[in-house]
């Protein structure tokens, strides 16, 4: 399973944010949302970043505690909080800046589709965010 | 107790001394729960008999709500109160509410609230940033459109800057000036654009990663989701035209949301990324067009038969963004009375230009010097139509086809706008909404008389419900069928004046959008009552908040406090403004012409009948407490919502 966002059908809602925010985080912060939306008001053409779920995942090839691991039933690469160290490195790995690392942060935000039914994707009213896979 | 949903704290800006202070929101709680709530416990205390809206004491009350920039949905906007520029006989109280991405960014940003007072000695806008406020000098800003404003100061601070600002009419202090973020997103009526420019307040920036709690955030989850399942299928619209599909793919049309939260799917909000200038010839224009904005270009054949054709007029509604003009004064007000002049013969030309509204470049002579106070017939205008028809001399007769009442153009009543169809007896309740309010009523109007009218098979043809049905489910809320029979004439009409009157205040005060809710009908449901996950539909703001603050009240105490704003406002009004029975009735005269549209069960078009609605509206004020001969709350009444200081002060000012 992966997301599959379409940001031409996007219309700034900000509904993926404030629901993961709420999930990941109970509260609402966008900082610890794992999917993050640059508005772009002038021109209507907003931009996403957010996690492909790479077969290859360059973030769990790069992380020396291996605490990347994926999730075989939901194909989600997932983060084990009690292994990490927050360290960075997979952030500095993912080729689509989709892990949000802060030395503030107990360790970075790394999207692990909710478990299998994507919070983001639901909250999409217009079919920005689906599932596919 | 912590209240969660709230950043906490309330800006208080003095800016004739530069002073920035704060105040805790918790003060204000738990029963000036946010918004309009807030504002309203704030003008009783600080807004003496007296002040004007152009006055540096008058405080400019920017608010959200507990639910702002929540996952709840809807819930972006940002409620504007304060002593209004537009308001008319007098400038007095009144609210105004813009969508958006700004009042979230501002409770980011550590606020609940703003509170401007005082008027800067030179030009200056604010910078606000978590926790932080300063204040900067505008001088390279002033002068500058609203668009432009946003984008200059985006360019210093960082694109993910929210901007609200004024243009040349709020700088000018145009009474029919807005002030306004993004490419449409507008406190559009009140003149809020003015007094800030009264303020010499040119903008407000603000930015912000603090992060909100929320009191029970698994419930909060569990209903924001259920609610946002139930609202994404909104009811039907009249028609409009739909702009060809050529077109469509030539601009780029997209939808886009009209404020943060959006989770409807409304197909009323559009965005264009490409559409060629006609005035600015070569120019190629983006933004966003809403609701009202979509009549810029007229609409031939119909009530709105000027002919720009789209481009000029998505040119124009840009340009009056930019300048910082009401778009729905100038479509549904100010035009159709200079055009009624024009059948009468009585303006040909306005500042030595014909008057031709087929030309772009007439409306743009227009705008331009309404917002820029030029010659002596458009310098009236930007007094607003009301108080310009007075000034000139001109057409006041014909004012009461158009203006209800306040100084504001015709909105969701069945008469003077004719693009909102609602017919005999709905908008009784409209003009009841209309007799107490010091704006157009809309908020509570589109909870009424809009969703009644988009429900039924005349604006859904194909998935409206049929009268009986749509009494069904309205009996549920109002406790009878008559409150929306077709046939029913004036019995049941004040109790939904009422109910309608608090849920405003709550969609104003939460903040959640004013289209969506309450959610009353729906399609999602065997009996057509809206209602999800075992919630019904009237109750999902009450989830909402209990479970984003903490603050447990059942839908009575919700609805209990939401009436208290509506008493206090009373008797702010009839305080300062010795508001009144005869200022209510001044309705009347525009209600008692036909109206513009035939209920298809009498088969004619009628006017109101003035005896009937001052029988309802004695009912309303008996609903209200009020007493019945004068209009005033009564100390009983202030009493059992806990106003008793309130009450003496009310009796010592009479």
């Amino acid at each position: 399973m992966k997301l599959r966002v379409i940001s031409s059908l996007c219309t700034g809602c900000l509904n993926c944010v404030t629901v993961c925010s709420l999930a990941r985080a109970d509260r609402q912060d966008p900082s610890a949302a794992a999917i993050r939306v640059k508005l772009d008001l002038f021109s209507g053409s907003h931009s996403h970043i957010w996690c492909r779920q790479c077969d290859n995942a360059p973030c769990a090839s790069s992380c020396p505690r291996e605490a990347i691991v994926r999730n075989d039933e939901t194909g989600a690469w997932e983060l084990r909080g009690s292994e990490c160290v927050n360290c960075g490195l997979c952030a500095d790995a993912c080729p689509f800046g989709a892990l949000f690392h802060s030395p503030l942060d107990l360790h970075p935000q790394k999207c692990d589709l909710c478990g299998g039914e994507p919070l983001c994707a639901e909250a999409c009213v217009f079919g920005a965010i689906t599932v596919e896979g | 107790m912590k209240y969660c949903g709230y950043a906490g704290k309330l800006l208080r800006i003095d800016l004739s001394v530069g002073a920035v202070e704060t105040r805790d929101t918790a003060d204000f709680l738990p029963d000036w729960y946010g918004g309009r709530a807030t504002a309203a416990r704030i003008a009783w205390d600080e807004i003496p008999p007296g002040t004007g809206a152009f006055d540096p004491g008058n405080p400019l009350m920017i608010i959200t709500g507990p639910l702002t920039g929540t996952a709840a949905p809807c819930s972006g906007r940002t409620t504007v109160c304060g002593v209004s520029a537009q308001g008319y006989p007098v400038e007095w109280y009144s609210r105004s509410s813009f969508g958006g991405h700004w009042g979230p960014e501002l409770k980011h940003a550590g606020f609940d609230g703003i509170v401007i007072r005082g008027k800067a000695p030179e030009p200056v806008y604010l910078e606000i940033e978590d926790g932080r406020c300063r204040i900067r000098s505008a001088a390279d800003l002033w002068g500058r459109g609203i668009y432009s404003t946003q984008q200059t100061i985006m360019k210093r601070l960082g694109d993910s800057w929210r901007v609200f600002a004024i243009g040349p009419a709020g700088e000018n202090l145009v009474r029919i000036a807005i002030a306004a973020t993004e490419t449409e997103s507008a406190s559009g009526q009140g003149g809020y654009g003015a007094v800030m420019g009264s303020k010499n307040l040119k903008a407000i920036a603000v930015r912000g990663t603090l992060p909100l709690d929320i009191a029970h955030p698994a419930e909060f989850g569990r209903v924001c989701r259920l609610v946002r399942n139930e609202v994404h299928a909104s009811h039907g619209w009249p028609h409009v035209p739909e702009l060809d599909p050529d077109r469509v793919r030539r601009f780029g049309q997209r939808f886009q949301a009209c404020t943060q939260g959006c989770a409807v799917r409304c197909y009323d909000a559009r965005f264009y990324t490409t559409v060629p200038a006609v005035i600015q010839k070569g120019k190629v224009l983006s933004g966003q067009v809403d609701c009202i904005a979509g009549l810029f270009p007229g609409i031939s054949g119909s009530f709105y038969d000027w002919n720009l054709g789209f481009e000029a007029g998505f040119e124009l509604g840009r340009l009056a963004n930019d300048l910082g003009l009401n778009h729905w004064e100038i479509l549904v007000g100010m035009v159709p009375w200079l055009r009624s002049l024009k059948e009468d013969g009585d303006v040909t030309e306005i500042d030595g230009m014909e008057m031709d509204l087929d030309s772009p470049v007439f409306w743009e002579f227009l705008l331009r010097g309404i917002a820029g106070r030029e010659g002596v017939f458009r310098s009236a205008l930007s007094e607003g139509t009301v108080r310009a028809a007075h000034l000139l001399g001109l057409g006041t007769g014909r004012l009461e086809e158009f203006f209800p009442a306040w100084g504001y153009a015709g909105h969701w009543d069945g008469h003077g706008d004719r693009i909102n169809y609602v017919f005999f007896p709905y908008w009784i309740v409209s003009a009841l909404q209309w007799a107490v309010d010091t704006r157009d009523p809309i908020s509570s109007a589109h909870g009424y008389a809009q969703n009644i009218m988009g429900w039924s098979r005349i604006c859904s043809p194909e998935h409206g419900l049929d009268w009986d049905r749509i009494q069904d489910v309205s009996s549920r809320v109002y406790g009878s069928r008559d409150c929306a029979d077709p046939l029913s004439g004036y019995v049941g009409k004040a109790f939904p004046a009422w109910w309608h009157g608090q849920r405003s205040v709550m969609k104003d005060s939460l903040t959640v959008g004013d289209q969506v809710f309450p959610r009353i009908y729906s399609r999602k449901t065997e009996n057509n009552f809206a209602g999800a996950g075992g919630i019904d539909g009237p109750s999902f703001e009450r989830h909402m908040f209990a479970a984003c603050t903490g603050i447990d009240w059942n839908d009575s105490e919700l609805e209990h406090s939401s009436e208290r704003v509506i008493q206090l406002e009373r008797a702010m009004l009839c305080r300062n403004f010795g508001r009144s029975r005869e200022d209510d009735e001044t309705v009347i005269p525009y209600f008692r012409r036909a109206e513009h549209l035939v209920n298809p069960l009498i088969g004619r078009r009628v006017g109101m009948d003035s005896e009937s609605f001052r029988e309802v509206l004695d009912e309303y004020y008996r609903l209200r407490g009020w007493d019945i001969a004068t209009g005033v709350p009564l100390r009983e009444t202030l009493e059992r919502f806990g106003l008793e200081e309130e009450a003496d002060e009310l009796e010592q000012s009479s």
